[in-house]
């Protein structure tokens, strides 16, 4: 039985950046990761564009992995890897933590631990395609695996749905690796990834990006042999009589992720409903103290330099253990989709806290607002807000003369 | 029989249809051009008389071709097996174990690539208790023999096997009050043992979160549940330990019938001369049974899909239940439900034994054998129906769905019987829902007709147990240790949603009957099957078994020949290491 | 030639016509991509190449700086022509001065 002051589950990008932020606080810090090798999914990432803010620089994914391995391999941080938490439970001065391993079954205990266990794609079934069950229809991460981990080739020509990064990215890799992508279809009437990737990764190939549109059905016994793909109305329901067949030998879909907070469930953690990661204070600590959650298990980032800036915070506090107090919610008013952090803990620092936040939709001009008890405390103009695109600003709520009965909200008016 | 009686109930239905008695049974011709016209027609010539219901008519324009191996050779070329079994569904599977208990040869094959392909993996796994059939029914013999001979059979297979119970809930006072004892009253008399009235409270003790409008349930104990294609592979692994061979890939393309004996099997692996040839052909077995010579039923075949819903809200259903369908449901959960019923009938919410929530099933009459697509109204229509007994539940709690194939003849029963047109053919067909409950018994029955037909004996070397590596995230931390100790492997988790570790995926790698695919695997061990889907496991799988078997990763399928998941290296030269 | 700015997120839609003039905009860095789009684009290429390790089949690749867009398929070329024999490390060159340019092919990860 080893004991630790802080246990860090999940070795990938907010994994790493709560280790080392963790252990330079001076906590026994270990990080426990269920695959072979740290890194998390950036290890399959090899488009650059990471590191902008964290490092000054345009990496490709495994150099930011590898940049944060570096720093904490450079620390006295225990890393275990292929080891699997199979149970975290409370216990009288923190929690035990149960690993299995190639060793064997692993026994630790922690006074905290952060739960960074990234979020998983969500699936053909989960969007209600229907038809065959043949090979060929893979989640846009998984095809990633195939071509950029295992050098192998997943399609000879591929339909895509789903406009999201990780799918607009995966239209270019598979046109470079020889593959021909027929088109990409998104539901939504606008598309759901960075401008800059429907430029680079599509316009680039002329890739058709086909809006409002879904995939309904998939054929082929075997292997895929076509798809369905229908026009959608405002609803997002197909519209009968616009079926078109889609010749084709795979469906790639990038239609969502979901935070994974399995583990943290089994410790009753409050999920977030907008977030669907924990349900957080400005330290990062969920609603079970000693609990602390970082990256895409508590929101869905949309930069990987974020994931690190929170998990570090994470890391830190998890370290510090500051004693909690009575929290204010910040409750959801109108023009928002998500936001972190969802409460104030009215005892612990919060002079510097850092609001990432996501607009419902689209607007050139909005203005983000706090109130208390209905006055103003906070009023900040934003332009070209996107869903997308994930906005951060530092917020002093100390100065919202914030107490226990306070109501606390939070808008985004557009203007 | 009446001919003429049968003749008028049908062409009221279609007058074009020929009807004529042929060897005892009642045959039907024709063309139609709706495929519910054919099944209505088939309906109404069910007589007491005959054998049984030859519904040859037509569909128009309606072609399926049978799914067959492409493969060609003579591996089974000139063999005599004793025995040959037709199917390696659960009822071909359940027949090679109870058959190798005897001092005989058996040879069991089946066109697919692994065995539990068809309805035996396309179904809920519910070990029924058997009040919905009928006195008389061979369904209701074998049901009531089968559930009682599954947990030892569990057992010994090292298959889990739950005793959860099954309800049937009532929402009007009258139901509880004249349909409750009528039911229990027929439990009694058909010998469905252990079934009890519970009143709201109680049930409230057995299922947390029962509906609001619940006035009493009939419950039924012996009720269970199963992983139906687990159990399939398992009866066919230790057929296998215990002799017996299986020939995947194999599909029986004809066979010669002289003078009421079969002399000769011919399959694309080579022509066979079985002594005794045992039809469990499944959706096939009447065409199986034609070809024998000793056809006299029909298969309609009835699809019904199932959904799978995330452990995670495993809390819906400690047990199974369904709804009564007596009553009309109070108007606020009539209105959920009205687009659902209809062509549809019985169904309910289930926990299966491995603590996912199964939703389903539905059944619809359609021609085809082997389509198993689903459908989006299907899939929506079993969530609003389904909802009114559970208003939790939700289609973003699905992670997965299916369809499978059930395999109805028009007498709604079971064809088990030794052959009648020919002497060495004994038919176990049409053996739909309750088929998985129903199967081991049917076996032992053969069994002894077998016995009987080639003067066998017991063997005294038969081992009823199965060997294998129980389920390791099931076991306590210190057993776990011990098998991490003996291989490492088995703490490597592959699969994170269902905790499977790289050491079980070896060892089914290694079982009697490995089937080395994607599919084959995930039916054996789990990899795939929780709500990531396979999206993390699947390249991990797909590797550990093109290096266990020493092949190119592009060369694992998914499941049958042609389910390539791979296609080539991205890079030429990459050629080099070749 | 008609594009839409990927500069900042309000993504003008410009216009470049036959002369270099560019219309739509809204900022001089907006001008300046325009007029670099229409002229010659430029790109970083991330890729992979193959090894001969088995624990790392593919080594990820990127070039060290960007390369005209038209010369991507000359270069997808060249880097599915290279197998990698010797165990790199994050940073080092794998392929010199590719295309025609200055830049070099360089690998993004250490192969373990």
């Amino acid at each position: 039985m080893k004991n630790y002051d802080v246990i860090v589950i999940g070795g990938g990008p907010a994994g790493l950046a709560a280790a080392e932020s963790a252990c330079k606080a001076g906590a026994k810090t270990a990080v426990i990761e269920r695959e072979a090798r740290l890194g998390g999914i950036l290890k399959q990432c090899v488009h650059d564009g990471f590191g902008l803010i964290r490092f000054g620089e345009k990496l490709a994914g495994p150099e930011y992995a590898e940049r944060y391995i570096d720093l904490v391999r450079a620390l006295p941080v225990d890393t275990y890897t292929l080891t699997f938490v199979t149970k975290l439970v409370k216990s009288a001065d923190g929690f035990s933590v149960t690993c299995v391993s190639r060793e064997g079954m692993l026994d630790f205990t922690a006074k905290s631990v952060v739960l960074a266990t990234g979020c998983r794609e969500r699936t053909a079934k989960q969007v209600l395609i229907q038809g065959t069950r043949p090979a060929g229809v893979f989640t846009a991460g998984t095809a990633q695996h195939f071509v950029n981990l295992m050098g192998k080739l997943p399609a000879k020509k591929c339909v895509i749905l789903g406009s999201g990064d990780i799918g607009l990215i995966m239209a270019r890799r598979l046109t470079l690796e020889g593959a021909e992508v027929e088109g990409v279809y998104e539901v939504k009437p606008e598309p759901s990834g960075l401008t800059r990737n429907i430029h680079q990764c599509l316009h680039d190939f002329n890739i058709p990006l086909h809006l409002s549109h879904t995939v309904t059905r998939v054929f082929g016994v075997d292997r895929l042999t076509a798809v369905e793909v229908a026009r959608v109305d405002d609803k997002m329901k197909p519209v009968k009589g616009t079926e078109r067949i889609v010749e084709c030998d795979a469906l790639i879909l990038s239609v969502g992720l979901i935070p994974e907070n399995e583990l943290a469930e089994t410790l009753g953690v409050a999920i977030n409903p907008f977030t669907k990661g924990p349900d957080c204070d400005q330290t990062y600590m969920s609603s079970v103290e000693g609990v602390f959650s970082a990256g895409n298990a508590l929101n869905v980032f949309d930069l990987v330099d974020y994931v690190s800036e929170c998990a570090a915070a994470a890391g830190a506090n998890a370290a510090a253990r500051v004693p909690c107090g009575e929290c204010v919610r910040i409750e959801k008013g109108k023009g928002l989709l998500s936001y972190v952090p969802h409460r104030i803990d009215l005892k612990k620092p919060a002079d510097k806290v850092v609001f990432f936040f996501r607009s419902a939709k689209d607007m050139d001009r909005g203005t983000l607002r706090m109130t208390v008890d209905g006055k103003e405390v906070y009023k900040k103009k934003f332009a070209f807000l996107r869903p997308p695109e994930m906005q951060r600003v530092e917020i002093d709520f100390s100065a919202f003369g914030l107490n226990a009965k306070s109501k606390l909200a939070v808008e985004l008016e557009e203007n | 029989m009446n001919l003429k009686s049968i003749a008028k109930r049908v062409h009221k239905i279609a007058p074009s249809v020929k009807v004529e008695e042929y060897r005892g049974c009642v045959r039907l011709s024709g063309e139609l051009e709706s495929w519910d016209l054919i099944y209505r027609c088939g309906v109404a010539a069910v007589s007491k008389g005959s054998l049984g219901v030859l519904n040859d008519i037509k569909l128009k324009g309606f072609r399926e071709e049978m799914k067959k191996p492409s493969l060609r050779d003579d591996a089974l070329e000139g063999k005599k097996p004793d025995v040959l079994i037709v199917g390696g569904g659960i009822m071909g599977c359940a027949l090679a174990r109870e058959l190798s208990r005897l001092d005989i040869s058996v040879l069991l094959v089946e066109k697919a690539n692994d065995v539990a392909t068809g309805a035996s993996s396309r179904n809920d796994g519910c070990i029924h208790p058997g009040i919905d059939l009928h006195r008389g029914q061979l369904k209701l013999k074998y049901v009531l023999r089968g559930n009682e001979m599954y947990e030892g059979l569990c057992k010994e297979l090292g298959c889990d096997f739950e005793r959860w119970a099954q309800t049937f809930m009532f929402s009007t006072k009258w139901e509880r009050y004249i349909i409750a004892p009528l039911m229990l009253l027929k439990g009694k008399l058909l010998g469905v043992p252990d079934m009890s009235f519970k009143s709201p409270a109680e049930m409230r003790k057995i299922e947390p979160h029962p509906p609001k409008w619940l006035t009493g349930a009939v419950y039924m104990a012996s009720a269970g549940v199963v992983s139906p294609y687990k159990v399939t592979i398992a009866l066919a692994e230790n057929a296998i330990e215990n002799g017996a061979e299986v020939s995947l890939n194999t599909v029986v393309e004809g066979m010669e019938v002289k003078d009421g004996v079969i002399t000769a099997v011919r399959t694309n692996r080579g022509t066979l001369h079985p002594r005794i040839v045992v039809n469990a052909a499944g959706a096939y077995s009447d065409v199986v049974a034609e070809m024998a010579g000793d056809r006299t039923f029909t298969i309609h075949p009835r699809k019904g899909t199932d959904l799978i819903l995330d452990k995670k809200k495993a809390y819906y259903a400690l047990s199974s239940f369904a709804r009564s369908y007596f009553a009309p449901l109070p108007k606020e959960a009539q209105e959920q439900t009205h687009a659902a019923v209809g062509h549809t009938k019985g169904g309910g919410v289930m926990r299966t034994v491995d603590g996912n929530i199964l939703v389903g099933p539905n059944a619809v009459e359609q021609p085809y054998r082997e389509d198993t697509t689903t459908n989006l109204e299907d899939v929506t229509a079993i969530i609003r129906k389904q909802k009114v007994a559970a208003d939790e539940l939700s289609t973003a709690d699905i992670i997965t769905y299916f369809a499978g194939v059930r395999a109805a003849t028009y007498e709604e029963d079971f064809v088990v019987r030794k052959g009648i047109f020919t002497k060495n053919v004994i038919e176990t067909a049409g053996i739909q829902s309750p088929g998985i409950t129903a199967a081991p018994a049917i076996a032992c029955d053969v069994r002894e007709w077998v016995k009987e037909m080639l003067s066998a004996r017991d063997r005294k070397d038969f081992d009823p147990v199965r060997k294998h590596t129980p389920k390791l995230a099931g076991l306590s931390d210190a057993e776990r240790a011990e098998y991490i100790k003996r291989d490492p492997a088995y703490g490597e988790i592959v699969c994170r949603c269902e905790e499977v570790s790289k050491g079980e995926i070896v060892d089914a790698l290694e079982s009697p009957l490995k089937v080395c695919t994607v599919d084959g695997i995930k039916r054996r061990v789990r990899p795939g099957m929780g709500r990531c889907q396979g999206g993390f496991c699947s390249p991990l799988v797909i590797k550990i078994i093109a290096e266990h078997e020493g092949i190119a990763p592009e060369d694992v399928l998914k499941g049958d020949e042609g389910s390539v998941v791979l296609y080539k290296d991205t890079k030429k030269a990459a050629e080099v290491n070749r | 030639m008609e594009l839409v700015c990927i500069v900042c997120p309000k993504g003008c839609h410009m216009t470049v016509d036959e002369n270099g003039a560019v219309t739509g905009n809204t900022c001089k860095k907006g001008e300046a991509f325009a007029r670099s789009e229409a002229t010659c684009p430029m790109r970083t290429v991330c890729s992979t190449v193959a090894t001969a390790f088995e624990s790392m089949p593919v080594l990820p690749v990127r070039t060290d700086g960007e390369i005209p867009k038209s010369k991507i398929g000359e270069l997808m070329q060249l880097i599915n022509g290279i197998r990698v024999t010797e165990k790199l490390h994050r940073g080092d060159v794998v392929a010199a001065s590719v295309v025609g340019t200055d830049v070099d092919l360089i690998a993004t990860a250490t192969i373990y």
